[in-house]
């Protein structure tokens, strides 16, 4: 299968503080890669580094073959791109939004309408499609930013912490829609702080921490290299990233 | 009611005020509530001085008309500065983000209403003390001059409690417009926001009316006969204090001392009723009609002027939000703004020449103010939401067309309206009509891609209580660039009209002139343009995130 995402030797300085570092991996296309670290590891910076929004410093991406530094447009076409909190046009209802965002990837005018009225629909937001944004929910916030990064049908979707503020009947939505999307061809990078959700969709995992790639792979591969094969996927995790000592941190905070 | 929580709350809403009008958060020693009394102590002491050394260089005989007026100025002191403190309060509310006020940590804290209300207002009426102290310090020179150092003292003590009653007022505002606007909303829907548009127009319209300097001295003149009349109105009652203790009632002067302050105390205690009633503003659900298959945008007349479908839907999306957001509006109602008080400052000019300058004053003015701000706050209203732009498949150019376009047009409704309207009023021959109509339609679009161009060069994404969109430099460096290019387009007709002998001497008519003028402001469009469009290519290629 071919590579979706190729990342070789990345690296992204702001100022004197290195958020990636020496970064290489790819992805093939069709899987649901997660991205897990700590907060502060180089996940959104890494996001935003594949949409063509931050340059790198030095190193290179390719998405399906084209640079998003030197081609960002036709990138951007195949892209669907949810950030961490997703700030929307509060002043805009969310089918204003939706339409909006159509528009501005040139979706056909009965397709946009079709597909605007089937992720209202989904994601629960009918008979709310009408209200200004302002008035919303984060998770419902989400939802419309997710709607609207599927809108073009992208050929990728990169998610940031996309469950975040969901309440469960949405996340359950988010997750099958991810697997179903895979189903489908399109490739799927999203970070998450659940890693039991990352355990229970993701065909590959790269593990993230201070901006260097700890590990890589499916989730048996991780822990075959943590040495750890009947442990679940937290203890790999805290192991890897060094964050495993939490009792001390607890007991600080009741003192 | 803790008083230590009032000082400590009164302190951190200063400083918030005081650091977020400071460019990308920097903090200067002048950013300080030290900083602030250094500067209103300067000032008080800077217009003492000014006001005293010119009376002292008067001969008392002369000044016998300023002593008169002395006493009516030091009597309206109380309600000049409670009439600033609602001006500036009224501004205040009006650009806060609604979003923000609801968010607020401080809504979440142990604090009452009560410490609120007093930080906040202690906190506002030190934040524009230094109009107190001007007028003080104004007041001062004259009362030093005639003898009347008592009578100053007492309106200096009316007003530094009127300023604080200012800020009561100015939280019962808040609280009022933040329950009215909620309500409003809910039931109103599409014509809610359109009516709410409108209405801030009002309230800047008559805002900037009332407290145009040239009117207040008109209307304080007209008043001061009356004064006895309306002494059921509150906001008369210490300028009352003020003429009964000089006309030696006593007795009077303390009754209306005692009912001052009974209206002050009032007015505190409304402000934290209202306050413990509507505590959080609540974000606001407003529901938009639409038909049950929905509303959904096709490229239409924009489509016919060239526009592709996604600029198209960036200008219909700003102009949404120039309608839809409270703190958006007030640019709407600049045109307004800003001729309200340059029709005040004219007075009846006989001399042609001064006509038509004033009728280009006020018509490059209205008009080019209007698509500089538009333009200028472009790119900077897009907030955090801004990531939508980048992460589309947007060009620069098309982002560029876009935000360009719509200041332009917008500003080409007043920058036809007004010299025609003015053209009319003035009558103005039909070729200075025409020149004027022409020039400022030029000025439109010069003003645009000046505001273009530090708009995106300088643009402020952050998201503040008042936003400003743009740092106070770009802001700066754009009048003064605006302002040389408006020079030196006009430098012709100027030259026409300040020195007509010479030029008909050397064969240069007004016709001559105003081609000449005309084909400057051509030319200048096209190097402002090329700054305007690569400033944005700029800023589109170097997002490094928000």
């Amino acid at each position: 299968m071919a590579d979706a995402v190729k990342i070789a030797a990345l690296v992204k300085d702001f100022g004197n503080t290195r958020a990636i570092d020496n970064l290489s991996f790819s992805i093939a296309e069709g899987q649901v890669f997660g991205l897990l670290g700590p907060n502060g590891s180089g996940k959104s910076t890494l996001m935003k580094m594949m949409t063509g929004i931050i340059k790198p410093t030095s190193g290179s991406i390719s998405i399906f073959n084209d640079d998003p530094q030197k081609n960002p447009i036709a990138v951007r076409r195949t892209i669907g791109y949810v950030p961490e909190t997703p700030r929307l046009y509060d002043f805009l209802t969310a089918r204003e939004y939706l339409d909006f965002i159509a528009d501005v990837y040139g979706v056909p005018f009965d397709a946009k309408k079709e597909r605007i009225a089937h992720f209202l629909e989904a994601f629960d937001l009918k008979g709310r499609e009408d209200e200004m944004i302002s008035g919303y929910s984060q998770g419902m916030r989400q939802k419309v930013a997710i709607a609207g990064a599927l809108m073009h049908k992208p050929k990728l979707l990169i998610m940031d912490e996309p469950l975040n503020g969901l309440d469960p009947r949405s996340a359950k939505i988010v997750k099958d829609l991810l697997n179903k999307l895979a189903t489908d061809g399109i490739t799927v990078i999203f970070s998450t702080h659940v890693l039991e959700i990352a355990q229970a969709i993701c065909n590959r995992v790269a593990i993230i921490y201070k901006g260097a790639l700890l590990s890589e792979g499916n989730i048996g591969d991780l822990k075959q290299m943590a040495g750890m094969p009947g442990s679940s996927l937290e203890e790999v995790f805290l192991k890897l990233t060094g964050t495993d000592d939490v009792r001390a941190v607890v007991e600080e905070l009741l003192r | 009611m803790k008083p230590s929580n009032i000082r400590l709350l009164a302190s951190i809403l200063l400083l918030s005020q005081l650091r977020l009008r400071s460019d990308k958060g920097k903090t200067s020693k002048l950013r300080t509530p030290k900083g602030l009394a250094i500067i209103n102590t300067l000032v008080f002491l800077g217009c003492f001085l000014f006001v005293y050394l010119i009376l002292f260089a008067i001969p008392m005989e002369d000044s016998l008309p300023v002593r008169l007026l002395s006493t009516q100025i030091m009597s309206f002191l109380p309600i000049i500065t409670l009439s600033f403190m609602i001006l500036y309060s009224i501004l205040f509310i009006i650009g806060e983000s609604a979003q923000f006020s609801s968010s607020e940590i401080i809504n979440y804290m142990p604090i009452t209403a009560t410490e609120f209300v007093l930080a906040s207002s202690l906190s506002t009426a030190f934040m524009y003390l230094y109009i107190l102290t001007a007028v003080l310090g104004i007041s001062l020179g004259l009362a030093v001059h005639f003898g009347a150092v008592e009578i100053w003292a007492l309106a200096a003590i009316l007003s530094a409690f009127f300023m604080i009653v200012g800020g009561f007022v100015g939280e019962i505002i808040r609280a009022t417009i933040n329950r009215a606007s909620s309500s409003f909303s809910k039931r109103g829907g599409r014509s809610a926001i359109i009516t709410r548009a409108i209405l801030i127009v009002v309230i800047l319209a008559l805002s900037q009316l009332f407290f145009n300097p040239n009117l207040m001295f008109r209307l304080l003149q007209s008043f001061a006969p009356q004064m006895y009349v309306l002494w059921f109105v509150p906001v008369i009652w210490p300028s009352l204090v003020v003429l009964e203790l000089v006309a030696g009632n006593v007795m009077w002067s303390l009754i209306y001392f005692i009912s001052t302050v009974v209206f002050g105390l009032s007015m505190m205690v409304i402000g934290i009723a209202l306050r413990k009633r509507y505590w959080v503003p609540l974000p606001v659900t407003i529901r938009l009609s639409a038909p049950k298959e929905g509303k959904y945008s096709r490229v239409g007349w924009l489509g016919k002027l060239g526009f592709t479908v996604p600029e198209s839907a960036i200008m219909r999306k700003d102009m949404k939000s120039l309608l839809r957001r409270k703190e958006m509006v007030r640019f709407l109602a600049l045109p307004i703004i800003i001729l309200i008080p340059l029709f005040l400052t004219y007075t009846g000019i006989e001399e042609i020449e001064a006509t038509y300058f004033m009728a280009s004053i006020l018509s490059f003015t209205g008009a080019g103010m209007t698509a500089l701000f538009l333009s200028i706050i472009a790119i900077g209203q897009e907030g955090p939401a801004i990531w939508s732009l980048y992460s589309a498949p947007l060009s620069a150019i098309e982002l560029f067309k876009a935000k360009i376009a719509l200041p332009v047009m917008l500003s080409l409704i007043p920058g036809i309206a007004l010299p025609v309207v003015i053209s009319i009023l003035y009558g103005l021959p039909s070729l200075a009509a025409f020149g004027l109509t022409s020039i400022t339609m030029l000025i439109c679009a010069l003003a645009s891609f000046t505001g273009s161009y530090y708009g995106s060069k300088y643009c402020d994404l952050e998201e503040k209580p008042r936003s400003t969109y743009v740092r106070g430099t770009g802001m700066l460096l754009a009048f003064l660039l605006m302002g040389a290019l408006g020079l030196l387009g006009g430098a012709p007709i100027i030259f026409y009209l300040f020195m007509k002998p010479f030029a008909l001497s050397i064969g240069l008519t007004s016709t001559y002139c105003l081609i000449a003028s005309i084909a400057v402001y051509i030319v200048l469009l096209l190097p402002t343009f090329r700054l305007a469009s690569s400033s944005m290519k700029q800023r589109f290629s170097e997002f490094t995130g928000t």
